[in-house]
Parts: C-alpha cells; sequence; structure tokens
C-alpha cells in the first residue's frame, strides 16, 4: 500500500501519483496493479482555456468596432462637408442605441435578462424622445412609444422581481390598474375626455371582467388543455361582442351586432368541435399528452 | 389536483422537481447521477443483459424516453430494446439518445463493476438505488447465488404500487393535513451569489472522480466529540475547505462572497411516500462574508441550521413554494420552445449561482446478509456541475463510508482540501480515483 506524504491519504493500487495533490509515488519495490483500476483507461487532458469568456469578449470587442465605425463615418462625412453635424447624428445615435442593447451586455459577466431589458428599454426610450425633439421639436409620437414601453415594462417586472410572482393578487391589480391608466392617457392624447368615458374605459371593464373570471376559473375550476381552448375562445367571442355592441354605440347611437356576428360564425363552431374533442377518449389522450399545462 | 399517473399509463408529468432539468441538460451538466457496485467477482455482460430484461416491467416508470408537449417535456413509454454497455472513462457522460434508445438511464459494467446511471428527469437517488439493488439482486440470482430477500429490495416479479408513480410534491402540497406556510415575502431567485471555486475546465465530457474510503466508526467517534450527525461533519469540513479556497482564491476580504452547500433532504423519510421519482428537497447551509465562523463555529451554526431547516413545516414551506412556481397559471401555458430558454437562463444566471457545491448523502445502504456477502463495495456519485466545480455524494455499506467528489476542473483543489481536514481530525482515508 502507498501513502501520499503530502495528503497523508493511503493511495489505491494502481495510483502513480496522488489524484488529490500529484505527489509522485516514490517507492522503487513498488509495482502498480492496474488490473485493479475501477474506471477505463482516461484520455489525457489538454490544458484548456476559457474559450467562452474570450469569445464572448471577442464579440463584444468587434461589434463595438463595427457600431463605433457605424457611428464615426457618417459623422466624418457630415463634417467635412457641412463643417457642422447636421443628419448624422441619426446614425451616430442608432449606433449608440445597438451598442447599449447588443455590444454591452457581452462585457458583463453576469447580467440578468431583467437588467439586460431594462437597460435596452431606456435606451430605447431615451433614442425615441431624443429623436422625437430633434425631428419635431416636440414629443408628439414619442409619447406613445414610450408610456408603451412603460407599461411593457410594468408588465415584465412583476415577473422578473423577484418576490413579485407570489403575490399574485397585488400583481393583477398592479397590471390592471397599469393598464386602464394607459389606455385612459392614450385615449386622451387621441380623442377628447366625452371618448374615453364612453368609449376607452368601457372597453376596458369589459377587458377586465374577462380576463378575472377567467383567471379565477383556472385557478379554482378547470384543468386541462382542452377546457383552456374553450375558455380562451369563449372569451374572445364575449370580448368580440362586447366591443361591437359599445363601438356600435358610441358611434351610432344604438346596441347592434356588425362584424361580431361574423366573428361568432366562425368561433362557435371551433368551441363545438374542442368540446366534442374534449368528450372522446383516444383524441383527448393524444391531445393532453401534447397540450398538457 | 392534477390526476396522478396510472400504472398502465403511457406517458407521464414530468415531477415537480423535474421540470427543470430538461431546460439545464447539456454536456456539461448532464443532471446524471451514478450508483457502482463493485462485486467480488467478474461481472458476466450476458447475464447482466438477462437481468435488466427480467426486471424491466418491474420499473415501468423508468422505461420512458423524454417527450415534448406544447407545454411541458412529458415522459411517455419506451418500446425500443434496453440494453447494457460498458463503461466509461469518465462517469455520467450525458446520455446518446441514439446509443441508448431514448432511455433516460443507463446500465454499464467494468470488470467487477455494475454501474448505473439515472437522469434527474425520472428520478433522484433513493429511486436509482431501488432500481439498482433489485437489478443487482437478479443478477446475483442469475448467477447461481441463493438470495433470501429480507424485504430490503423490490422483488421484480413483486405487484407495482401505484403510488411508486406519484408527483408528491404535488400530493403533499395540495394536501390541507400538512402545516400551511406563512404567507411571507418569496425570494424566488435568491439574493446571494455564492462563492464558486475558480479553475480551467477540463475538455467536455470529461469527469473526474476521487473516492475517499473512511471508516464509519472513525467518523462516529468525531461526531460524536461534536455532538453532530456524519452528515453535518462532513459539511462543516466541506464548507471549511471552500472558505479556505476562497481566502486563497480572492486576495481582497472586501470581494469575499458567502459559501452556500447544498445538501438534499429526502422526504421520503419525514412523510409517508413510496414515490419512486423525485421527492427531495434542498436545505443550503451559508456562511457570510467578511468573518467566516472557524471549525467549531462551522459545526455549530451546521447543526443548527440543518436541525431548524430540516423540520416539516420548513420542508412543507419549501415544498408549496417549490410547487407554486410550476403551477402559476402564467409559467404553465407558456410555449415550451419558449419556456426551455427562459428556465435555462434564469437557472443558470440566477439558480446555478447560489450555491458552492453540493453534499448529498445517500445513507447507509442495507442490502440482505446473502447479497451483500457478494458486494466489495458501493459508490455514488452526482454529474458534473460546471457552476460550482464539484460535487460529492456519500453512502455507507459495509462499515464503511465511500465519499465521492466528481469536479469539472483540472486542480483537485477541493477534494485536497477536503480530505486534508478530515486527516487533520485524525480520519484514515484510502483514495481511488479515475484520474
Amino acid at each position: 500500500m502507498s501513502y501520499c506524504v503530502e495528503c497523508g491519504v493511503e493511495l489505491a493500487e494502481y495510483h502513480k501519483k496522488c489524484p488529490l495533490c500529484e505527489t509522485p509515488v516514490l517507492n522503487p519495490k513498488k509495482s502498480f496493479d492496474f488490473s485493479k483500476n475501477d474506471y477505463p483507461v482516461f484520455k489525457k487532458h489538454h490544458s484548456t482555456v476559457n474559450r467562452r469568456k474570450v469569445a464572448r469578449h471577442l464579440t463584444g470587442f468587434i461589434l463595438t468596432m463595427c457600431f463605433l465605425m457605424a457611428a464615426l463615418i457618417p459623422g466624418i462625412i457630415d463634417f467635412h462637408a457641412n463643417s457642422t453635424i447636421t443628419w448624422s447624428i441619426y446614425p451616430m445615435l442608432s449606433a449608440a442605441l445597438l451598442w447599449v442593447s447588443i455590444a454591452l451586455p457581452f462585457f458583463k459577466k453576469r447580467i440578468t435578462f431583467f437588467k439586460e431589458f431594462t437597460m435596452s428599454w431606456a435606451g430605447i426610450a431615451v433614442f425615441c424622445i431624443v429623436m422625437n425633439l430633434i425631428t419635431l421639436g416636440s414629443l408628439s409620437w414619442a409619447k406613445y412609444v414610450v408610456s408603451t414601453m412603460a407599461l411593457v415594462w410594468v408588465l415584465m417586472s412583476g415577473i422578473f422581481i423577484k418576490g413579485h410572482i407570489r403575490r399574485f393578487v397585488p400583481v393583477v391589480l398592479v397590471y390592471i390598474l397599469t393598464a386602464v391608466g394607459y389606455f385612459m392617457l392614450i385615449g386622451s392624447w387621441i380623442a377628447d375626455t366625452s371618448a374615453v368615458f364612453s368609449l376607452v374605459l368601457p372597453l376596458e371593464v369589459i377587458l377586465v371582467i374577462v380576463f378575472l373570471v377567467s383567471f379565477f376559473l383556472i385557478r379554482s375550476k378547470l384543468h386541462g388543455a382542452m377546457n383552456f381552448i374553450i375558455l380562451f375562445l369563449t372569451d374572445i367571442l364575449i370580448v368580440c361582442i362586447g366591443f361591437d355592441l359599445t363601438i356600435s354605440r358610441f358611434v351610432r347611437g344604438n346596441y347592434a351586432f356588425t362584424w361580431s356576428f361574423i366573428v361568432a360564425l366562425a368561433i362557435v363552431p371551433m368551441i363545438l368541435v374542442a368540446i366534442i374533442i374534449h368528450k372522446r377518449l383516444k383524441v383527448q389522450r393524444v391531445l393532453s399528452k401534447k397540450l398538457h399545462s | 389536483m392534477k390526476k396522478q399517473p396510472l400504472v398502465d399509463s403511457t406517458w407521464y408529468r414530468l415531477d415537480n422537481s423535474a421540470k427543470i432539468y430538461p431546460a439545464i441538460m447539456s454536456d456539461r451538466q448532464t443532471t446524471l447521477f451514478r450508483f457502482a457496485v463493485t462485486l467480488k467477482e467478474a461481472i458476466d455482460p450476458n447475464l447482466l443483459q438477462q437481468a435488466l430484461e427480467n426486471i424491466y416491467d418491474r420499473y415501468p416508470y423508468y422505461n420512458v424516453t423524454l417527450g415534448k408537449g406544447l407545454f411541458w417535456n412529458y415522459l411517455e413509454k419506451n418500446n425500443e430494446p434496453h440494453s447494457i454497455h460498458c463503461d466509461t472513462p469518465s462517469p455520467c457522460e450525458n446520455i446518446n439518445a441514439v446509443y441508448y434508445n431514448g432511455y433516460l438511464y443507463k446500465v454499464l459494467y467494468f470488470k467487477n463493476k455494475i454501474a448505473t446511471e439515472f437522469s434527474h428527469v425520472m428520478t433522484d437517488g433513493y429511486g436509482g438505488l431501488e432500481y439498482t439493488k433489485t437489478l443487482l439482486m437478479e443478477y446475483l440470482r442469475l448467477s447461481g447465488h441463493t438470495i433470501e430477500n429480507d424485504g430490503s429490495v423490490i422483488e421484480p416479479d413483486s405487484k407495482i404500487d401505484p403510488t411508486e408513480l406519484y408527483d408528491d410534491h404535488i400530493r403533499y402540497s395540495a394536501s390541507p393535513d400538512y402545516p400551511q406556510p406563512e404567507e411571507n415575502e418569496r425570494n424566488l431567485f435568491g439574493d446571494i451569489r455564492a462563492f464558486q471555486t475558480k479553475g480551467h475546465l477540463l475538455p467536455m465530457g470529461t469527469y473526474n472522480i476521487i473516492t475517499g474510503v473512511m471508516e464509519v466508526a472513525d467518523l462516529k467517534k468525531i461526531s460524536k466529540y461534536y455532538g453532530v450527525t456524519i452528515t453535518e461533519l462532513l459539511v462543516a469540513v466541506y464548507m471549511d475547505a471552500l472558505i479556505a479556497i476562497q481566502k486563497d482564491q480572492i486576495k481582497k476580504p472586501a470581494k469575499y462572497q458567502s459559501v452556500a452547500i447544498q445538501v438534499p433532504a429526502n422526504m421520503r423519510t419525514m412523510l409517508e411516500s413510496k414515490s419512486m421519482r423525485n421527492f427531495s428537497l434542498f436545505v443550503t447551509p451559508t456562511v457570510e462574508p467578511p468573518d467566516f465562523p472557524d471549525f467549531d463555529g462551522l459545526i455549530s451554526f451546521i447543526n443548527g441550521f440543518i436541525r431548524e431547516n430540516t423540520k416539516l413545516d420548513k420542508m412543507m414551506q419549501l415544498m408549496r413554494d417549490n410547487v407554486s412556481v410550476g403551477e402559476n397559471i402564467f409559467v404553465r401555458h407558456i410555449p415550451l420552445f419558449l419556456k426551455l430558454p427562459i428556465t435555462k437562463y434564469i437557472a443558470t444566471t440566477q439558480g446555478s449561482t447560489q450555491h458552492s457545491g453540493t453534499l448529498s448523502n445517500l445513507g447507509l445502504i442495507k442490502l440482505p446478509p446473502s447479497m451483500a456477502k457478494h458486494v466489495e463495495y458501493i459508490t455514488c456519485n452526482l454529474g458534473p456541475d460546471p457552476y460550482s466545480k464539484a460535487t460529492c455524494a456519500m453512502v455507507g455499506f459495509n462499515g464503511k463510508i465511500y465519499v465521492t467528489f466528481g469536479r469539472v476542473i483540472k486542480d483537485a483543489v477541493i477534494e485536497r482540501n477536503f480530505f486534508r481536514r478530515l486527516r487533520k481530525l485524525g480520519i484514515s482515508i484510502k483514495i481511488q480515483s479515475n484520474c
């Protein structure tokens, strides 16, 4: 039996060196019994460098160079031709935005999806505001884009900010309030206040009610993909009918079925087919396997 | 509550713990674990193949392949033949779907050794061990030995208990008979970034294994001196080794990170369960920088932490928290093609960064005396983890404890620190390795 003089551990008969510290077994009388090896013969190791890190930084560097060129070349041409920066501000700003969104994450060792998303989102928002101010001198179209981006960010934050996913009701409430606020804001920008209350708000109420009823049905009673599909189709049908009635009242002053009738003609057979499939055992088995949630 | 599968089901849902594995499975992180039983006689491959076929129908839930649904992966009955293979130089190599006919477990042999490797998608250590014991019993019987089963091994022709297929995470978390967790703010992704050993990764597919063999009596003596269990003692030694490595690899104390060890807890010891699928949870003792405790302080901290956090109410809370993520209506209905990359991203950037190592104690393996006399020793090891770099698993058999480290970096720095620390405590160790 052999011992490692550094580690003080006994070594198996087939070891020529200590597996812990690689100190060789120095015993001229020792014969190594390789027949007792516990594993098939191992391939020789090759030294490796952290290729992934090098590749990541290299990609980031190449992208940085590309964006730098894309920003500098138009700038130099513009400056050379006009002695000032005029049209080249657009490609320069675009290159800066692309660098923040695409190249910068390659230099970060560990960046969470949400941080990257927030960074890119903020970059795009600033880009839109600056572009709008440069081109038109006011926030005409940028306010729509930025408010929509803010809405999407709030929706995403509920999923990614730690802890929020468990507190379901507050998250849903924040979602609803944000959505209502967003639509009212957009509504007040594009229409007068009366349109907001007679059109935008009822549409939102329909959406919220359908969403909440479906949500609690799924949480409490409904299980299985087919039930989910039936509920989803029914939701679409209800929303379409509700929208049709509300819009027709706003436009014509009375409730009337117009386009929602055609939607109903398409969706009702689909719901019936889904219900029939739901009752057929074999089809149901295959679908439940593929669609289980 | 979701329906539990029947014995004759042609497909199964993934259990709650397994849902993450299809997303993170790769050549670097195979999510396999292995049992290796070394007998006192050379293995006859023909008899081993026969034994595999004889017990095939007893474990229908392992004769599956991984399928893809619209929202989740699932396990589907595999009708292809299954066969044994010769062992490989590196244990826990990723399962080649063509080579292994889509099966998620392997049966391997080499000289006197029978090894089984299981994907965590199907089961945990308990299920894998039960299968291995049955396979071993059948092999020994086919070899002409008379084996008297004292009930500790599942017979190949015994009736399948339907509850073996149950996902007990779902069953128990939905049960009102167990302590309800207090409503508290759940930290889904955690906020610690644990220290992870630095080192050059070995080439893909290479996995270095070092097993330290120790006497149970020696370890019991030391653990009795400190008033802790053997697991707690070894977790403390592991943590002490990692603290020493961190101090060596990170020069500035201000940059020290937490040291956290994942210790799986078998829920079957707390809740009545015969489930052969995953039914374990992790407790993660964590020490914070900058003032790491000394070894005595570590032992008392780990002792208190594990005792406190393996109480049933804490485990039920953890289980319900885990189940609630998988059962979340939003998570459930994300299409699989989006779910897999998102899960992988979250698992690699959040989950994998929260532990410095894993120590899994499979406990003392009991075999009927007529079986045990043919067995030289049993080891187990976990699959490669490119984040913590080394993982540790231990089993006890026949008065000895086999602590096996698997690592994916060149330098055995973790093992060296670990076993040298044990030597300092006066425990004699025999080392065997594939490197």
